[in-house]
């Protein structure tokens, strides 16, 4: 009863207000107050008073005043941050603590060819935001993708401007480097993402699913990461100053053989192998008698700098975005460092109510040193006792084939010097509200020089030799977008596009390769005694392609959300009858909670929207000119020659990837619990594949439309706000993807090997490590003893170690005794020491057919774990990333331990530690002999195969913002300080320096002489004016 | 509703038509590479397509560290022992006779290239222009002199092999062929080619490291030797050593500079060389596994060459280490890095990466021998022994006569052994051995013998015993068979 009474009452008051009419509310009086975040006083920020018109900003202190009804409300609103409206109730002053928010659903996404309401989405795109992207101040944008982002697989390196591989749900190709996703920065598609200086960078858009990504067509396959870099918006000129000093060092060094240790593997090794070859141990030479440590000389603590300043703006015509970076990183290997560059300036200016034009222009100039791949192979392989320093000082020469490692880091030029410029332009042109007309050209210029030098002091046969390259990429891209938008009766919200784009890339290589240079005073390839015809060249090669695209999309109340796209490409690449290819897709959504029957769980459920989603993309991975008959060069002699190298296919074409994709989005509690699911199937098929083809045709491949493979996987990202008080908030997420890959189909005889031991081969997962599987290490002679049916038998001896006979399950044995062999039913009889290889057929002979699934570098599951917390103006936080379930094949320690290898070849000494040695012993690793014949040691066996499972604690974050208060009385908006520990843990058994490293795409888990991984304390300071 | 069709229609006919005129746009064409359209118009054309053929030999040669050579031409034989211990290993297994489907030595691919490359040659060369005849002529010569140089030594490694005599121009001659008789690949493309080639030469090119009238004539000769048609053999031959202008084109050098033969090879005894460019080829791995501890040479040679009646050979110090090789009873098992070998760089024997180092593949004293087993199986024993004694006399050692046959029952037999063991040691390490002994039908009693009185001798024993003649030639690479299912492996392999 009391209820209606108030309600009455609460009529009664509204229409006697309407009654009053305006009079009322003119009569206001001042309201003062200020707006403070947890970090302090906020500036611009929006006051309104409610059902009025009247508006205020807050000032630099976070102040401001208005005239508003006392009794009226205000509402306090801000860009990022939930909007709070305060009652007024007869208060004059107010002091209001905006939180940001946590759900953003009206945040807008970027996606191919134009912008998307979050809440609108039906595909699956996750997105990064600038902040997430800088708090670990990362030189490139893989450190600051990695982990972050559910069904992304990067691998980095700590080498100073290297490439990471990236790989979005899984391998879907078989050609290598073809599993590289597509980056469109600004619209603008490009090769080297390493030229983006992620301070610049605004939003990050991965898009997974093929409704995402068709409208990208044939280049998608591998899904589409979308870079948009900043621009101004705030009227006031915003300046960012930012510097960053970090200290960097082996994150962990291999236990590598000295002096001693190598003296007696080589006593060993040929007591063993009964050689007699001993290199030389003269002990009054000095080039042999030294004890080296040699990762203690290679690598070094390295200490880089960044530093990058950026002005920004906006009035009503003109918006401005200019920046200027430069890092100078200093890579733990000696004398290796990348310094790099970079200047952006992004302009719009709006011409009048209906013409928009805009450029964006960024130059970036490398200049790197790359490490010489062999300096870390001599590193590991080379005995300790060789000398790195003559007596007189001077490196010492090659000793035994092998190269001095410290002399060929230190010695010549191994410089890359590259510069990167993207321009692009547009106008945009508004007929009505709805519809606009949008035309863009960008382009790209790269251009790499090389200089490699290797003073004869590196050469075996004291040679000198040298190489200089220049490579210049250019690439434009010329695009016309129709947009049109409506929303009708505020229900139905009606989207098209249609587009039409064309596209050139070109590149021009000449490389000059010269030996016998006469001296080692110039560095270049100007002064020499010698052109090797076949690396010196100038070759050019190039690409076009078309494309028609479209769009259609229909929302109703963002409840029911339907998509469609579809692209219609041609390219060069294909042959003529095969050059058009048609990728449509579709997808839909479904905003569950806003139906009436879902009432009852909007207090825990606020949002939840399913995703359902098809589409067809491509990929064109292959060469320029795949389709036609080539001829290629060799040489004879000092003559030239050209002969028939490649068979023409005109029939070759697209290879397709369809994908199905189902989504679920959940938002709970105010946004304070988010949680994003995706189930995919992946099915790639007419996979360009260089097909074996009998060579009494001349040609050993030929490029087809053949084989498939297919790719399904699950993907979960939580987000969650654990507390959150005035003082205190504590912020974590968590994101996982399993992902399972197998090839489907592939043509007859078209197993192949990559590296000897990834089997490419139907019902395989690319990566798919093959080969021997090690039972046991013989014990003695009489170990390779079997029953009939292939039970191992234990060999009896006596006190002086003669042999008595054998046992079964500890009863003499008398019966009939097998033996395995190696290679044929005539092969050498394994002996003690010997690998016992798992004899699958059980045939006796250990050959080809004994050959099994031995593990894989695909990692069932990959993901990261963020966690934050934040008490007024500190914040902590901690972020893990993780790969399970992925075997690493050390390439590195089979090339070292190798048994062909000569006695000036070092093992690991913990691989010499578990070798069999002496009769009887229980060993894990063959004796270390030279027995070539029974291939011990061969590569494509489980010796060389280790758990690649990882989990690293990335790095660990304290930052500090001074109070605004304290930074207004020195003239800066905010300043904000924090230190960074990175990669100072990773739980992982692997061997090797660091179980993640790039690695091509069918040889994934293949460690050939990594870059050792670094761990760094980082610096930094932020300055905002 | 109509109007909205209509318009769909047109707008998609539109991009259709639009689509179209972009095929121009489009077609791309490679412009730092070549193709068959834009090829085959000059004698240069051609001339680069056969030195890519040269290009293929080397590269066919130098498979595995040299292995291909040696092991094809050398290591079946009894002139080198394979160590089994080296990184190497597949040249111990050629060498006792255990070849397998795998081994790396089974591949004829490459040759199979220079065939297809020659094949192109041969469809496109008679339609070029703009070139005299006799030009022209030599480059058809050319290609049919490589083609059966190449088929010739398919049939002698393979025995049967799959016959290609037309180009693979586009993916529809991709085919899957059986493996022809060797006969027939010898009658209707080797023989055929080489006559075709002796009718189109131009005689007056005396390039020693490509094709020229010197090399058809040893091949001719080399072919009809393998073919036991002696006649041909001896016509050849004597085209060679007899007329203008391979007369006196070709000399033996002096018996003190024997080794330059080889080491230099481009004596006027050279008639055709493969030339080594370090810049361009790399070090020559050949020459490096025959001097290396890769292979030993078989002691019985070294032995009988120390016996009386040989030990004052020229060719004997500067052919191997007669100061320091050493073979103690074990050499077999404990290989001690000091092969015998190095004729191709004496004294210092292990060349240095960095030296040119050529493979003769034919020269005047290897034909001078084939003449003489020829003439000797005529029965013109006299005219062979004159030959023999040619190379007998540049050596330091007495002449060979008539007389000292006259006790033996088989003289031509006796005779044919003299000038064998000649062969022998004159061209040791330079690949002629294994085919001299399967030409003549000596394979299987000489390596049984080889196995029963040295590698037993020395304990090994791991020897497969010559049981039947398949086993004189080589598996078919189990890929290639994996690739053309058409292919029947040899023999029981």
């Amino acid at each position: 009863m009391r209820i209606i009474t108030q309600n009455k009452s609460k009529l009664c008051l509204v229409a006697f207000l309407l009654f009053i009419g305006t009079n009322l509310f003119a009569q206001k009086i001042t309201i003062t107050g200020n707006v403070s975040d947890l970090e302090g006083p906020m500036q611009s920020v929006n006051i309104a008073e409610l059902n009025s018109s009247t508006r205020s900003i807050t000032d630099g202190n976070g102040k401001f005043s208005i005239q508003a009804d006392p009794n009226g409300s205000l509402v306090i609103s801000f860009i990022g941050y939930e909007s709070q409206t305060v009652k007024l109730n007869g208060k004059t002053t107010i002091k209001v603590v905006l939180n940001e928010s946590l759900q953003n659903l009206d945040e807008v996404v970027v996606v191919g060819y134009g912008t998307m309401k979050k809440r609108d989405i039906t595909g699956s795109i996750s997105s990064i935001s600038a902040k997430e992207l800088e708090a670990s101040r990362p030189v490139n944008l893989a450190d600051a993708l990695q982990g972050k982002i559910a069904g992304l697989d990067i691998m980095t390196s700590s080498e100073p401007g290297a490439n990471s591989s990236y790989r979005i749900r899984g391998t879907s190709t078989l050609s290598d480097g073809g599993s590289n996703p597509l980056f469109i920065v600004d619209g603008m598609e490009v090769q080297n993402i390493n030229n983006i200086n992620p301070r610049d960078i605004a939003s990050v858009e991965v898009l997974k699913d093929a409704a995402s990504t068709a409208i990208y067509g044939s280049k998608s396959a591998n899904g589409v990461i979308l870079i948009t870099t900043k621009e101004g918006n705030s009227t006031k000129a915003k300046v960012s100053l930012s510097y960053s000093l970090k200290q960097s060092q082996i994150s962990k060094l291999m236990p590598q053989m000295n002096r001693l240790q190598g003296v007696h593997y080589e006593q060993l090794r040929n007591y063993l192998s009964g050689n007699y070859w001993i290199p030389n141990r003269d002990s009054l030479n000095p080039s042999f008698t030294a004890d080296n440590f040699y990762q203690s000389m290679l690598f070094h603590k390295a200490y880089s700098n960044q530093i990058d300043a950026s002005i920004s703006g906006a009035d009503k015509r003109i918006k401005y975005f200019i920046s200027a970076g430069y890092v100078n990183e200093q890579g733990i290997q000696i004398n290796t460092y990348n310094n790099r560059m970079t200047t952006r300036i992004n302009v719009d200016y709006k011409g009048n109510d209906k013409l928009t034009v805009g450029s964006r222009v960024a130059l970036t100039a490398t200049n790197q040193r790359q490490a010489s791949w062999g300096s870390r192979a001599q590193m590991l392989q080379r005995p300790a006792n060789f000398s790195v320093y003559e007596p007189d000082g001077s490196y010492t020469p090659v000793l035994a084939n092998r190269p001095n490692p410290v002399a060929v880091n230190m010695l010549g030029p191994n410089d890359y010097k590259n510069y990167n410029l993207n321009l692009n332009e547009y106008v945009e042109y508004r007929f009505i509200p709805a519809l606009s007309f949008k035309s863009s050209i960008s382009g790209t210029l790269y251009q790499s020089n090389m200089n490699y030098f290797a003073p004869a002091i590196l050469d075996q046969a004291l040679r000198a030799k040298s190489t200089n390259s220049n490579r210049t990429d250019v690439s434009w891209t010329q695009e016309n977008v129709l947009n049109y938008w409506k929303k009708i009766n505020n229900a139905h919200e009606i989207g098209a596009m249609g587009g039409f784009s064309l596209q050139e890339n070109a590149t021009d290589n000449t490389q000059l390769n010269v030996t016998d240079n006469i001296t080692g005073s110039i560095p270049t390839s100007n002064a020499y005694g010698g052109v090797v015809m076949g690396q010196t060249y100038s070759t050019w090669t190039g690409n076009k392609m078309a494309s028609f695209f479209g769009r259609g999309s229909y929302s109703y109340k963002s409840r029911y959300l339907f998509n469609t796209n579809i692209r219609y490409d041609g390219s060069s690449r294909f042959g003529a009858n095969t050059r058009w290819g048609l990728f449509p897709s579709a997808s839909s959504g479904w905003r569950f909670t806003d139906e009436s029957f879902m009432k009852w769980s909007k207090k825990i459920l606020k949002d939840a929207k399913l995703r359902v989603s098809w589409g067809v993309t491509g990929n064109q991975w292959t060469g320029d000119f795949a389709s036609q008959g080539l001829y290629g060069t060799s040489t004879y002699a000092d003559y030239m020659g050209l002969s028939p190298s490649q068979l023409s296919n005109p029939n070759l074409g697209w290879e397709q990837t369809e994908q199905y994709n189902t989504g679920l989005d959940l938002i709970f509690f105010d946004g304070r619990l988010k949680l994003t699911a995706d189930y995919y199937k992946k099915m790639t098929s007419n996979v360009l594949y260089q097909v074996s083809i009998p060579q009494t045709t001349g040609f050993k491949t030929l490029y087809k439309n053949i084989g498939s493979v297919n790719n399904n996987g699950f993907e979960l990202a939580i987000n969650s706000t654990n507390i959150r008080t005035k003082n205190f908030q504590w912020n974590s997420s968590l994101n996982f993807a399993f992902n399972r890959n197998v090839i489907a189909s592939i043509p007859e005889g078209g197993q192949q090997f990559i590296n000897n031991v990834f089997i490419i081969d139907k019902g395989y997962a690319v990566g798919t490590m093959y080969g021997w599987k090690r039972e046991a290490i013989f014990a003695y002679n009489q170990s390779n003893a079997f029953t009939s049916d292939w039970k191992q038998l234990t060999p009896i001896f006596d006190k002086k170690d003669r042999f008595q006979g054998y046992q079964l399950n500890g009863e003499a044995y008398t019966g009939e005794i097998k033996q395995l062999r190696n290679g044929s039913s005539i092969g050498a009889i394994y002996k003690g020491g010997d690998v016992m290889w798992d004899d699958i057929n059980q045939d006796g002979v250990i050959d080809a057919k004994d050959r099994q699934v031995l593990g894989c570098g695909q990692p069932d599951v990959t993901g990261g774990l963020w966690t934050e917390f934040k008490y007024k103006n500190f914040s902590l936080s901690a972020f893990f990333s993780f790969a399970l379930g992925g075997q690493v094949f050390n390439e590195t320690e089979f090339q070292n331990s190798n048994q062909y290898w000569s006695p000036v070849t070092r093992p690991s000494p913990v691989v010499l530690a578990h070798s069999w040695m002496a009769p009887g012993d229980i060993a894990l690793y063959p004796s270390p002999a030279n027995t070539a014949t029974l291939d011990n040691t061969r590569e494509a066996s489980d010796l060389w195969i280790q758990d690649g499972s990882y989990i690293r604690l990335k790095n660990i974050r304290l930052g500090y913002s001074l109070p605004k208060t304290l930074t207004k009385t020195i003239g800066i908006e905010s300043m904000d300080v924090f230190v960074l520990l990175q990669n100072f843990i990773t739980w992982s058994n692997y061997s090797g320096f660091d179980p993640e490293f790039p690695s091509g795409g069918l040889s994934v888990g293949y460690d050939y002489n990594s870059y050792p991984k670094s761990k760094d304390i980082l610096f930094g300071i932020n300055l905002n004016f | 509703m109509k109007k909205t069709i209509t318009k769909i229609c047109i707008l998609l006919l539109s991009v259709f038509a639009f689509s179209s005129c972009l095929n121009d746009f489009l077609n791309v064409q490679p412009v730092s590479q070549t193709n068959s359209d834009k090829f085959w118009k000059t004698s240069g054309d051609a001339t680069a397509a056969f030195t890519s053929i040269y290009a293929d030999l080397q590269n066919n040669f130098k498979t595995q560290q040299g292995l291909s050579y040696i092991g094809w031409y050398e290591m079946r034989s009894d002139n080198f022992y394979g160590n089994p211990n080296s990184g190497a290993y597949y040249y111990s297994d050629i060498n006792k006779n255990q070849l397998t489907a795998t081994h790396p030595d089974a591949d004829w691919n490459i040759w199979y290239k220079s065939i297809g490359t020659a094949n192109y040659a041969i469809y496109y060369i008679p339609g070029m222009t703009g070139m005299t005849d006799i030009v022209h002529n030599n480059l058809l010569a050319e290609a049919y002199f490589l083609r059966a140089y190449c088929y010739f030594n398919i049939i002698r490694i393979w025995g049967n092999a799959p016959m290609v005599t037309k180009p693979s121009l586009s993916i529809v001659d991709v085919t899957k062929p059986t493996r022809d008789s060797s006969k027939l690949i010898m009658d209707s493309v080797i023989v055929k080619d080489i006559n075709k080639a002796l009718t189109l030469v131009d005689v007056s090119k005396a390039d020693v490291y490509r094709f020229n009238v010197g090399a058809l004539y040893s091949l001719a000769t080399d072919v009809a030797m393998w073919n036991h048609d002696y006649a041909n053999a001896v016509y050849y031959s004597g085209l060679l050593l007899y007329t203008s202008p391979t007369q006196t084109r070709y000399s033996l050098v002096s018996g003190d500079n024997f080794n330059t033969v080889v080491s230099i090879a481009t004596t006027s005894e050279n008639i055709w060389t493969l030339k080594w460019s370090y810049q361009n080829n790399g070090y020559n791995p050949i020459v490096q596994s025959l001097t290396s501890s890769y292979t030993l040479t078989a002691k019985p040679l070294v032995d009988k060459w120390k016996s009386s009646g040989w030990n004052k050979d020229k060719r004997r110090y500067q052919t191997i280490d007669t100061l320091n090789a050493s073979y103690p009873s074990n050499h077999l098992t404990a290989i001690n890095n000091n092969n015998a070998m190095w004729k191709y760089q004496p004294v210092t024997r292990l060349p240095q990466n960095t030296n040119e180092k050529y493979i003769p593949l034919y020269r005047l004293a290897d034909i001078i021998l084939l003449r003489a087993e020829a003439l000797n199986k005529q029965g013109r024993f006299a005219d062979a022994l004159t030959e023999l004694n040619k190379i007998r006399t540049r050596a330091g050692l007495f002449s060979r006569k008539e007389a000292d046959y006259v006790s033996k029952t088989d003289k031509t037999l006796a005779i044919e052994t003299d000038i064998l063991d000649e062969r022998q040691f004159e061209l040791l390490g330079e690949g002629k051995r294994w085919f001299d002994l399967v030409r003549t039908g000596r394979a299987i009693s000489t390596m049984n013998s080889y196995f029963e009185t040295y590698l037993k001798l020395y304990g090994v024993t791991n020897y497969t015993t010559f049981t039947d003649s398949w086993q004189l030639y080589w598996p078919v690479l189990q890929n290639n068979i994996i690739q053309n299912g058409n292919l029947v492996q040899t023999g029981l392999y």
